[in-house]
Formats: structure tokens, sequence, C-alpha cells
């Protein structure tokens, strides 16, 4: 126990102190522009928290804010999976079609996602495709390349091993060439979690009636500098809880390749 | 069981691996081919396995000419840490080939159960691959191979990554299981212990384990010569090796490696 | 070991290999040499082209979804010699570079003090991996009251938006350094600051040059958003906008997102031939002649799987900068291939 709380300190006592420091500094100094923490978690519990306990205590508007914005955010993610994954696995079962399409995929990744807001507007109008096409188009790469990659360094020796042993086409995929090539592909997965959430809140900033960015974008007008403190601790925490339960899930499919990696190296 | 005829394969890159290669192996028999390491071994092998298509010539296994994988052929690789699956237990490694055989789970199970109590690893199942040692991962190698029931078992230098010690408990345990297994009692099979092809380069080991050695000789790799080995059984690692008669064979196939 | 001619990994037989075409064959041949590649690639991007313009005429998509290939690839070249965009383009530049060199300057060395004092940099990383979740972009209101000039907004926002992955790779580089040169040196007098200039810099440095390179795909995505939401006189985003709002070119706009790939692809480029340049012997160099960075930022905190638990100092494993797609596998990746003996 002692330890844990050693250990706890070791880990944490610079971002204790620089808490503290910032709020006696914001408190000192009076700034609108830099409320205190104390002041940005009231703010955060008036927006969103004040709900009854029977709901979680979100409030109405929390309501408002986070289900259009997580949906889009894991709509997108997912779509942008699916379809990454598939695209991936055949692009890295091929070295010709890895060769031909190479360059194409390289460029399309170069494309900065939010360059192609101004289009997707027009394509698709204000709204939820345009946000989900922001999304999928932006997150598409990591998975699709990690995909890629991950299936073309699969040991020729496993895969031989399947095929002597009469593993036919989608046995051989779905029992050796995918797990062999989760390592990546959760990789890829992962980065384009963090980064469906850029595109979220960016998407919801240039244009939407609802969700978090929103939410900032009214902020603003109202010239509420508490409320957008409010906004970006919360996305800070949204980014936090996205990524550890991931991780959660990524561990518990990828127990063996942690297992294995610790035993070999 | 396995007629290989006029076999040569030449790489893209203009390599010519083997060359005129003619072998014929009878059911049951267990032939080693011996030779100094890039003298086509691996290629010959393979060729038969059905994991390359050669250049020229003709394999039969069983009566018909290899196009693709054979059915009832297993191979046990030389690098277990890659040929075994990582994200699957030992039990799961083992079974997952039984798919083929049309054989429900919990029989699959069964089976892998008892291939693995076949080769001494009862109470590993469980156990991911690499969580056991160098010699017991071959051995889960070997069970599969044996789960499998294969009529011809191909062997690439199987127990090359291990040490001295290991590797005599294996080719120990390759002479157990291959009288005791009856393969898969398959109708087609007509009885008669399971054929073994096994490669390695090591000369001792190929007289030990084998009733025929086959020395290859590189390079383009070709069949220099061919020993018939009148070993008593059961073989044993001290006095078997002890005997004049390995002695001279072991010579004799050394002599024959060397020569250019 | 030489390469059976297959074509790559495959799943064999059953998968198309059993019936490949003369084509097919052709292609494999192709793929064996540097122009062939050079050539498979030309061909994708012709054939994507192609599918491109196809599908935009067939009128399957209005046109104002799809702008045909050609169409866009005109108003890419008529922009190049354009004033007013190569202005927009290059007040985009110079922020993106501005704030990313801003970043450096604040980066490293700040990663060099936390690194190198021994209870620190634990506590820094802590501070350091909270903050990176925040998305950015997620500033830029606030910013823009906090700023007000638009100019000062996006370069403040690219600036610390680049300052997380450097900051992370100095510090992860840090981790890395061999204890037993820092100890040797030590040992023939050299002072703290000694080792740090001799040892600690030119061997955390290829990690550095990897934080730059994805804070500088980073910092290209925070700059275009930033533009695009505060607006202001120039810039890329602002040209995207104004074309958006006057009527809404289709082309014009795709053609403008294409020059913002080629900015990353170059910037890109550009840093890894200066980090193969700078540190040639380094495995990473070696690892990363592909270079593969992806706008990540945000909570991809454990992006690369190295990186992400930097154990005991005699690791046996070196680990590896933050590659933001995960992308840095060890070792390079080989060409899987057929064996033989």
């Amino acid at each position: 126990m002692k330890r844990v709380g050693l250990g706890f300190l070791a880990r944490f006592w610079l971002l204790v102190l620089l808490v503290v420091a910032w709020e006696l500094a914001a408190r000192r100094a009076g700034d609108l522009y830099f409320p205190p923490p104390t002041r940005i978690v009231s703010t955060m519990r008036e927006l969103w928290w004040s709900g009854r306990p029977s709901r979680l205590w979100l409030s109405e508007r929390a309501v408002d804010d986070f289900v259009p914005s997580l949906s889009h955010l894991l709509l997108g993610w997912a779509l942008a999976g699916i379809v990454g994954i598939a695209v991936g696995v055949g692009i890295g079962l091929s070295r010709i079609a890895y060769l031909v399409l190479d360059p194409v995929l390289q460029f399309g990744r170069a494309v900065p996602p939010p360059t192609l807001i101004p289009f997707f507007m027009v394509a698709f109008g204000l709204g939820t495709s345009m946000q989900l096409a922001v999304i999928v188009f932006g997150v598409v790469w990591p998975v699709l390349l990690n995909t890629a990659e991950g299936v073309r360094a699969v040991e020729p020796v496993q895969l031989d091993s399947a095929r002597v042993f009469g593993l036919g086409g989608f046995a051989r995929l779905w029992y050796v060439v995918l797990p062999a090539a989760g390592p990546r592909i959760f990789a890829g997965l992962r980065v384009a979690l963090g980064f469906a959430l850029i595109l979220m809140v960016i998407a919801e900033l240039m244009g939407s009636g609802d969700g978090i960015g929103s939410r900032l974008n009214a902020a603003e007008r109202e010239f509420r500098p508490d409320q957008l403190w409010a906004g970006i601790v919360l996305l800070g925490a949204v980014g936090c809880v996205l990524n550890g339960l991931f991780l959660l899930v990524e561990r518990k499919a990828l127990a063996w390749h942690r297992g294995a990696r610790r035993t070999i190296t | 069981m396995l007629e290989i005829a006029g076999l040569g394969h030449r790489y893209a890159d203009g390599h010519q691996a083997v060359e005129g290669v003619e072998l014929h192996v009878a059911r049951g028999e267990l032939v080693s081919i011996v030779g100094p390491s890039g003298c086509g071994k691996s290629t010959l092998l393979r060729c038969v396995a059905g994991l390359q298509r050669p250049s020229e010539g003709r394999i039969a296994v069983g009566g018909r000419p290899v196009d693709g994988v054979p059915d009832d052929l297993a191979v046990v690789f030389q690098d277990y840490t890659r040929s075994l699956f990582p994200w699957l237990t030992v039990r799961d490694n083992v079974a997952l080939p039984l798919r083929r055989r049309g054989l429900a789970r919990a029989e699959r199970r069964a089976q892998a159960l008892a291939a693995l109590a076949q080769v001494g690893l009862d109470g590993t199942a469980g156990k991911y691959p690499w969580q056991l040692s160098g010699g017991m991962q071959q051995r889960v190698a070997l069970a599969r191979a044996l789960a499998y029931r294969p009529a011809l078992l191909l062997m690439d230098e199987p127990f090359g990554s291990v040490d001295a010690q290991t590797r005599e408990d294996l080719e120990d345990l390759l002479l157990s299981v291959r009288g005791g297994t009856d393969p898969g009692g398959r109708a087609d099979d007509g009885g008669g212990g399971m054929t073994i092809l096994l490669v390695t380069h090591d000369i001792d080991e190929s007289v030990y384990v084998g009733d025929r050695v086959v020395v290859l000789t590189g390079a383009p790799g070709r069949v220099h010569s061919e020993l018939r080995v009148e070993l008593p059984a059961p073989r044993d690692q001290i006095v078997t090796r002890g005997l004049p008669e390995f002695v001279k064979l072991r010579a004799e196939v050394g002599r024959a490696v060397r020569r250019p | 070991m030489k390469r059976d001619a297959r074509s790559g990994p495959g799943l064999g037989p059953g998968f198309g290999a059993r019936a490949r075409s003369r084509a097919g064959s052709r292609a494999v041949w192709l793929a064996g040499r540097r122009w062939g590649r050079a050539l498979l690639g030309a061909l994708g991007v012709c054939g994507a082209l192609l599918l491109v313009e196809l599908v935009a005429r067939s009128g399957v998509f209005d046109d104002q979804a799809l702008p045909p290939a050609s169409s866009v690839l005109a108003r890419a070249a008529e922009m190049a010699v354009d004033d007013g965009f190569l202005g927009d383009l290059w007040t985009t530049v110079s922020v993106w570079l501005g704030g990313l060199g801003l970043a450096v300057l604040l980066a490293v060395p700040a990663g060099l003090l936390l690194g190198s004092l021994p209870r620190l940099d634990t506590a820094a990383l802590a501070v350091v991996e909270l903050a990176r979740p925040v998305p950015s972009v997620a500033l830029i209101p606030l910013a823009i009251l906090v700023f007000v000039e638009p100019d000062r907004v996006e370069r403040s926002l690219v600036c610390y938006a680049a300052l997380w992955p450097i900051l992370l790779n100095t510090l992860y580089g840090l981790r890395d350094v061999d204890p037993v040169a820092k100890e040797t040196l030590r040992s023939f007098g050299f002072g703290v600051l000694g080792v740090l200039w001799r040892v600690s810099l030119p061997s955390a440095g290829p990690f550095v040059v990897t934080g730059v390179r994805i804070a500088a795909s980073v910092g290209l995505v925070v700059v275009v958003s930033a533009e695009l939401r505060a607006g202001g006189d120039g810039g890329l985003g602002v040209y995207l906008l104004e074309t958006q709002s006057g009527g809404g070119r289709p082309d014009l706009m795709v053609a403008g997102a294409c020059w913002a790939g080629v900015l990353g692809v170059a910037a890109n480029a550009g840093l890894v031939w200066a980090e193969r340049r700078i540190f040639p012997h380094s495995a990473l160099s070696a690892r990363s002649a592909r270079g593969r960075p992806f706008p990540t930022e945000s909570i991809s905190g454990s992006a690369a799987w190295g990186a992400a638990a930097p154990g005991p100092p005699h690791r046996p494993e070196r680990p590896r900068p933050q590659t933001p797609d995960g992308l840095a596998s060890p070792g390079g990746l080989k060409e899987p291939g057929a064996e033989r003996s």
C-alpha cells in the first residue's frame, strides 16, 4: 500500500504541483481567460453533470452534446476500420497490388483531412454525412497502411504450415493472417481513434448544430472562456477514456503477443 | 508412396536448386536425406509438399501427382518458433489442422490431447507455445503432425534448432511414435506405418533414424548415392551408435557428403 | 535469402496464385526491378486518376460531389502559376514552419532538461501524457478569444500541437541512451554537460527528428484547421473557405487539398532525408527509410509498441520513437518470400 502511494507520488507530484500552482496563480491574477481549475470543474458540472442521479447526473445538455459527438466519432471510426482492414488485407496479400497502390495511398494519407472540409461541405452539405466523411477519410489511412504492413510481415513459415495442414484460403485468412497482423492492426486502430477525435472536433467547429464542438462555438460567441476550458478538459477526458477502453480490449485480444514478446526478448 | 522422377527446379532469378532428382520411397519407410547446406534439400521438400511447383519433373504421392498440397501430408519445419501459431494454445495449435478432417470440435480436441500425450506433453494443452522450451515446442509441432495422421510426413531439419541432449530425445521419440502410429485407419491406406522423409545435415542423425539414407550433393542438388541402413531395432542412442555397422555407414555417408 | 518468384506473402494457391495470368507474371518480373516498381506505382496513379475521371463522368454522382480528375489536375496546374494561390500557400507554409521551429526551440531544451534530471522525467512524462490527449483543434476557439489576431492564433496553435510529439520523443530518446557509454565518459572526467553533448544528444537525436517529423504533419493539420476556423487575410484554409462560400467550385477545392498533400509529402521526404543524412548509422534511419508519419497527436499516447513502455535501462531491445501510426516495425519489414536451402 505504501509502495503504491510512493509510486503514485513519484509519478504525479509534478502534475499536482502544476495544478495547485495554476489554481493559486489564476486566483491571484483573476484573469478572465485563464480561470482556476476549480472554476473549470464547477463549470463542467453546471454544464453537463447537473442532472438527476437516476441519469448518472447527466444533464439534458450533456445528452444533447455527447450523443451526436460520440456517435459520429465511433461510427466514423468503425466504418474506417472496416474499410481499412478489408482493403489493407487485400493490398498486403499481393505484392503487386502493394507496389501499384503505394504511391496513391502515400499521397492520400499526406492530404491533411481538414483541407477537404470545404469540399465535403459543398458535396454533402452541413451535417452528419459531412462529419462522417471527414472522419472516415482522415482515419482510414493509419488502419489501412498498418494492416497492409502487418499482413506483408506475416511469417512465411506460418503461412506454409497452414497450407501444408490443409487450411483453405479463408481459414488461412481467419486463423493465420489476421491474428498474425493483429498487433499492427490494433496499432492502426488506436492511432485512428485518436485522430477521429481531432477530426470530430474540427468538423463540428466548422459547422454543425449539435455536439461538443458546437458547444465550443457557442461559448466563443457568448464570450465564456470558462466554458471553453470546460470543453477542452472534457475532450481531453474523452480522449483518455476512449484510449483506455481501447487499450483494455487490445490487451485482452493481444495477450499472446505481449507474452510472446516478453519471452523472446 | 512417394515417386520423384527427373525433378528439377530453377528459381526465377536463374538459380538451379535441384536437377534430375530420382527418388522412390515405399510405404512405411523412413528415408533420411542428407547433404551439405545449399544442396537443395529444402527445395526438394517444398516441391514434395506442394508448396512450390517444380520447373521440371514429376512428383506423385500415393500414386497421385502433386498439384498443390497433397491431402494426407504433414510437415514439421525446423523453425518451431515460426511454424507454430503463438496466438493459439498448444491444444488449439494441434487441433487446428483437424478442421480439414471434418471432425467436430470435441473430437478435434480429444485427438489433439491424445497426440500431445503421445509425444509426452500431457498437461501443457492450455499453455501457449512460447511458454515452452524449444524442445517442447518441437514436440508440439510433431504432435500437430501426428494428430493430422498423414500418410507421408516430411521433416525439414526438425531437430536442427535444439540442443544435443534434446535432439537425441526427439530422435528416439520420432522412432517410437513412428511404430506406434497407424495413419488414421484410413481406408485407402492399406495399413502399414507412416512414411517419413526426413531432411537433415547431420550425418549421424540420418543414419540413426533412417531405414535408408539418400545423399544429396549440390549445387545444383543431385542424388549422389543411396545407402540401406540395416541396423537392428529397437535402436538405442548408446548401443546403436556403438555398433560397427553404424560406424561404417556413418563413414560412408560422410565420404559421400564431402565428395565434391 | 534469395526469393522465389511468388507474389509476396500471398495466401498461395487458392488465392489466385495458381491462376496467374501472363500479365501477372510480367508484373512479378517488373517488381524485381527498381524502375519496374516505379512503373507499377505510376500505373497505379494513372489508374486511380482514370477511375475518378470515369466515375465522375458517369453521372452517378452529380459533379458537385465528385469533380473529374482531369479538371482537378488542370486547376492544380493553373494554381501553380497563380500568384494569389501561391501567396496563400506561402502564408500557410510560413506559419507552419514558424510554429514548428518555435516548438523545436522550446521542446528540445525542455526535453533535455527534464530528461536528464532523474526524478523529474517520470513526473514530466505523466504531465505530458495527460496533456496530450487534448485535441489541439479544441483550443482553436479559446485561442481566437485570447489572441484575436488570426496569424497569432495559428502560429501559437501549431507551436502547441508540435510541442508534444517533440518533447515526448526527446524524453524517450534520453531514456534510451546507453548507460555504459555515459558511465564511460564520466569516468574520463567529463562533466554533466559534456556527457549530454557527446552521448545523450547524438543518441537521442534520431528520436528527436522522428518527433519533428510527426510534429510537422500534425502541425499541417492544425494550421489548416485554424485557418479554416479563424479566417485571416491569407492561407490555404482561407483560400479553400472563400472558394467554398463563393459558389463552391469542387475542382478548385480538391486541387487545393492536393497541394496541401504535396506539402505533406515534401515535408516528410525532407525530414526523412535529413534524418538519414544527420544520423546515417542509426538503425532508426534505416528503419524509417520509408518514413511514415501520420498526424496523430491526441490519444495515441502509446502509439508505438516499443516506446509505450520504457523499461529498465538494460533492455535488449531499443525502444522505438513514438511513431504516429505505430508503423515503426522492429528491424524493418522483411520481404516475405519462399525460402530455400
